[in-house]
């Protein structure tokens, strides 16, 4: 976690007493190649079947639950 | 013939009344009764609370949808409920107020043979001393909310455009709220929009929430198979901040907010404040405030409901340490234990208990998630209390219709850019909502149905589902054929 006194740094207001924000420096990132995957047209369509079969799958067991 | 009343014509209400009206032949009679005059699919509010969509794309009016169902729609409030009826009658009723156009507002009592209570949560900014619209902060819980946070945005960005700098504080109001998903959603797509419109440089943009980490959602958080390992979803909610550099602060109970600055102490009992150009900090929810009377007119509020208005049903409220909480807690068919004809379903249910662990500061302030109740399980739970209700009516023998938080998933799609070839979402599902440690000893929930990932895909079902449940809410040809 990096910690850091952020009132007044870019907005140039007056100091408050900001407590300890995460500026999420240290968090994972994702590589350009992941970035790249999420919006790269064939593969999403991919991912929007198999996101919708797994939603459809999980009511399926819920409804095998509820009968 | 039999009556049955629905108090609410949100997700959960507006499930339960078309079912009932289906199941059960014309001679019983369904009646919902609401204050609002429309319909609203709240999670797209998100979009309206940034101007991407106009209040007529995310509500409709009500009033011809039950007129064509065959369902009787009051235009009113739910004040009181009367399990026991009068001295006169022992027929229960329920006591609406309707504002009649011209003249005060009247008193109406409405008998009911079956009742179910799908009022929602009050939003209770009142809790901290600043909060919500008309005061400090903005909030996109209503259409009005929403609309009113999308003006104070795009004020904003022209502001940003002449070269102001400005901060966004967006997260939750209050070290007692839930719903931490939708303040998570609205926070990234108030960042893309900043990209969107070229003043993301002027801009700092913070997510300040009560979770005690970031990916908490009021559910304790989940364990995701993915890339060879189990993650928890904190390291992926951290990333997706890092990556748009927003800051957060968690374990952060807001106390009261003041033009401009928002002062709130954290888990560790530091007071902090904070400036802000724009704020949008949801409330805590409580119950709305039903209260509840024999028939001498003595009043047993406390029997139907919980301390927080939320209504009592068939969940153990035994007051137990985080260790000793179980799957078995929570309510199955969520019939009220002392009268059975009544009913709750979403969010107006009393939990049993929250699902995140529980953290107090050292001053004694509550911080944490309490439990969330989204969309999902409010329609399905809806679904099943009508079920329960029509088999009682039409004389079906057999135990009530069981859909426990415990045995329920859901899933969730949490838009962090809306653009149809640009835009990304959250697509996550998780099974149980509520972590069930006997049967998954070791993360709670089934990893083969606990899942997320961002993509463009998610955007696209993120709009999908937006037109499909506002299709199947208009009663349309089919809308059965739809899941909830
Ligand atoms: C901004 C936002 C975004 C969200 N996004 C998502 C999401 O993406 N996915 C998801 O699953 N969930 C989401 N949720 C949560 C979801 O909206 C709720 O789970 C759901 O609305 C709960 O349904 P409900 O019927 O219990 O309550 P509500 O939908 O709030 O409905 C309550 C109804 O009761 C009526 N009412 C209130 N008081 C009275 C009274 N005294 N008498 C009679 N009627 C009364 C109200 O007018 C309303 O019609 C979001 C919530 C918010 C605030």
């Amino acid at each position: 976690m990096s910690v850091q006194q952020v009132d007044g740094w870019k907005s140039g207001k007056e100091s408050a007493t900001v407590g300890e924000i995460n500026t999420n420096v240290y968090a994972t990132q994702p590589t350009r190649f992941t970035l790249f995957m999420r919006t790269f047209l064939p593969w999403q369509l991919r991912r929007f079947f198999s996101i919708n079969l797994k939603m459809i799958l999980l009511i399926g067991r819920e409804k095998h639950l509820h009968k | 013939m039999s009556r049955v009343v629905v108090l609410g014509a949100g997700i959960a209400g507006h499930t339960a009344a078309p079912y009932l009206r289906t199941w059960l032949d014309k001679t019983h009679e369904v009646v919902v009764v609401s204050p609002q005059s429309n319909y609203n699919w709240v999670p797209s509010n998100i979009w309206l609370g940034l101007g991407l969509m106009t209040e007529e794309q995310v509500a409709f009016p009500l009033a011809p949808v039950y007129s064509k169902a065959g369902i009787r729609f009051e235009q009113a409030r739910a004040v009181a409920i009367h399990p026991e009826g009068s001295a006169d009658s022992a027929a229960p009723y329920v006591v609406v107020e309707k504002r009649i156009p011209g003249q005060s507002v009247e008193r109406i009592p409405i008998p009911y043979d079956y009742l179910i209570n799908a009022t929602g949560p009050k939003l209770n900014f009142a809790a901290t001393e600043g909060l919500g619209p008309g005061k400090h902060t903005v909030s996109v819980c209503t259409p009005d909310h929403a609309t009113e946070a999308a003006k104070e945005f795009l004020a904003l960005v022209e502001r940003m455009k002449q070269g102001a700098r400005c901060r966004f504080v967006v997260g939750t109001g209050h070290g007692q709220c839930t719903c931490q998903g939708a303040a998570f959603e609205y926070v990234v797509n108030l960042e893309f929009e900043l990209r969107q419109h070229g003043v993301r440089d002027k801009a700092e943009v913070i997510f300040l929430t009560n979770e005690y980490e970031l990916g908490d959602f009021g559910m304790d958080g989940a364990f995701i198979r993915r890339n060879g390992y189990i993650t928890p979803t904190n390291i992926f909610t951290e990333s997706v901040l890092a990556e748009r550099d927003i800051w957060s602060i968690t374990r952060a109970h807001v106390r009261k907010i003041e033009k401009g600055r928002v002062f709130y102490e954290t888990l560790a009992g530091e007071e902090h404040e904070l400036t802000f150009d724009m704020a949008m900090l949801l409330p805590p929810f409580a119950g709305v405030g039903l209260q509840a009377f024999d028939r001498a007119g003595e009043e047993i509020t406390a029997k139907l409901f919980a301390p927080n208005g939320f209504m009592k049903v068939d969940a153990d409220y035994t007051q137990k340490p985080y260790e000793q909480w179980k799957a078995a807690d929570w309510p199955r068919t969520y019939q009220c234990p002392t009268y059975p004809n009544i009913f709750a379903a979403g969010i107006a249910f009393a939990p049993p208990h929250p699902i995140s662990r529980p953290h107090t500061s050292p001053k004694g302030t509550p911080i944490f998630a309490t439990a969330p109740r989204t969309g999902m399980p409010s329609a399905t739970i809806g679904r099943v209390v009508a079920r329960s209700i029509a088999d009682k009516v039409t004389g079906k023998e057999g135990p009530l219709h069981a859909a426990s938080m415990a045995e329920l998933g859901a899933a969730c799609v949490a838009s962090s850019g809306s653009s149809l070839l640009k835009g990304t979402a959250a697509s996550m599902t998780v099974f149980p909502i509520v972590p069930d440690y006997e049967r998954y000893p070791k993360y709670g929930r089934d990893l083969k149905y606990t899942t997320g990932e961002i993509g463009l895909a998610g955007h696209w079902i993120k709009v999908i589902l937006h037109y499909m449940f506002l299709y199947k809410a208009r009663l349309h040809p089919g809308w059965r054929a739809i899941p909830e």
